[in-house]
């Protein structure tokens, strides 16, 4: 097939020919918006419900329990488990009563106990005593009582106590902790 | 131009409702990612108000215990029974009391209590003060001697000072 049109028309029908095909492309794909669009109203008007709903439940859920943290129930746990602590810690400490109890067992009549310091550590109790032994011997051997108790340790006794023989007067310290 | 117009028309008619298709498809995109934002706020705050509930009936449940658990401290605004409480034992144990101080002391990792120091001295026998000092800590309410410091002060007297520590709901 010969083509008898001038160049100039060849060209000004091949323009409006493509300008048309793309002005039915634009429109097809204008359309398909358009219906699109108007498809994704219902699903726009549900899910937006649907999230006003959410947030509503949400803040009216946040709003019970802010009235239920307000009525101090957290607080009140919160001072249940410090006094139970408290309650626990108390029963496991060492009785100053007991400490003394003990001590005063071990004491023999050659021995003079007129003065006791007690001081509550970390888990026991720092003792420190003073008085008169009979005889050098007779606190040697007291002392030597007091450290086969294990619950005593770092018994100690200045050796220049030791430097007299009879009526000899004494400090001892020591510290107790429940065997 | 007039071959373009139509061209120029449906451009601006694709632009402007492609743009409207696009803002309604954010828009429901937007709506989605708060309905799942709100139902993960409201499951944790379901979780939480299923703890709360449980912690009331626990609470509930527990009414009495706790009342009791309660009298083994002083409450907030009973000071003056620690010194009452002082005296009344003194009294039994036959024993001369001299408070000279008392304290509160907050902290030790306590939110809702504190400690009352009361710093006294006592004179009797060296039995009656060893009563005294068993007797403050084997009393309902937590208290405990800190420090005594006993002396012989006469032939059959003793006299001792002591820090004696008792717990009390915080002010």
């Amino acid at each position: 097939m010969v083509n008898v049109l001038p160049p100039k028309h060849t060209r000004m029908m091949t323009v409006r020919y493509y300008t048309r095909l793309a002005t039915l492309l634009f429109f097809i794909l204008a359309g398909s918006f358009l219906v699109g669009g108007a498809l994704l109203i219902p699903s726009y008007i549900a899910s937006s419900a649907q999230a006003d709903s959410f947030e509503q439940y949400r803040d009216a859920l946040a709003g019970s329990i802010g009235l239920k943290e307000r009525g101090q129930t957290e607080s009140t746990v919160l001072a249940l488990a410090e006094r139970l602590r408290i309650v626990k810690e108390h029963h496991e400490l060492v009785r100053v009563v007991d400490v003394l109890e003990t001590l005063f067992a071990k004491q023999s009549s050659t021995i003079l106990i007129d003065a006791v310091s007690l001081s509550r550590t970390e888990g026991g109790v720092t003792i420190k005593i003073a008085g008169v032994a009979d005889t050098r011997a007779a606190l040697i051997a007291f002392v030597d009582v007091v450290r086969a108790d294990t619950a005593f340790s770092n018994v100690a006794l200045p050796v220049a106590q030791l430097v007299i023989e009879k009526d000899v007067p004494f400090s001892l310290g020591m510290e107790y902790r429940i065997p | 131009m007039k071959p373009f117009l139509p061209l120029i028309a449906t451009s601006i008619a694709v632009l402007l409702l492609g743009g409207g298709y696009f803002f309604m498809l954010t828009q429901v995109d937007a709506s989605v990612l708060r309905i799942e934002s709100a139902i993960a706020s409201a499951e944790a705050l379901t979780k939480k108000d299923v703890g709360l509930q449980t912690t009331e009936v626990f609470l509930k449940e527990t009414t009495e215990l706790r009342e009791t658990l309660a009298t083994t401290v002083i409450g907030k605004d009973d000071v003056v029974e620690i010194i009452q409480l002082l005296e009344t034992v003194a009294r039994d144990t036959n024993t001369d009391l001299s408070i000279s101080d008392v304290v509160l002391e907050s902290g030790g990792g306590w939110q809702s209590h504190e400690r009352a120091i009361v710093v006294f001295s006592l004179e009797g026998s060296f039995g009656a003060l060893v009563e005294f000092m068993g007797t403050i800590e084997s009393l309902p309410v937590v208290a405990r001697v800190e420090n005594s410091n006993l002396e012989k002060s006469g032939a059959r007297t003793w006299f001792g000072t002591f820090t004696v520590t008792v717990v009390k709901e915080k002010l």
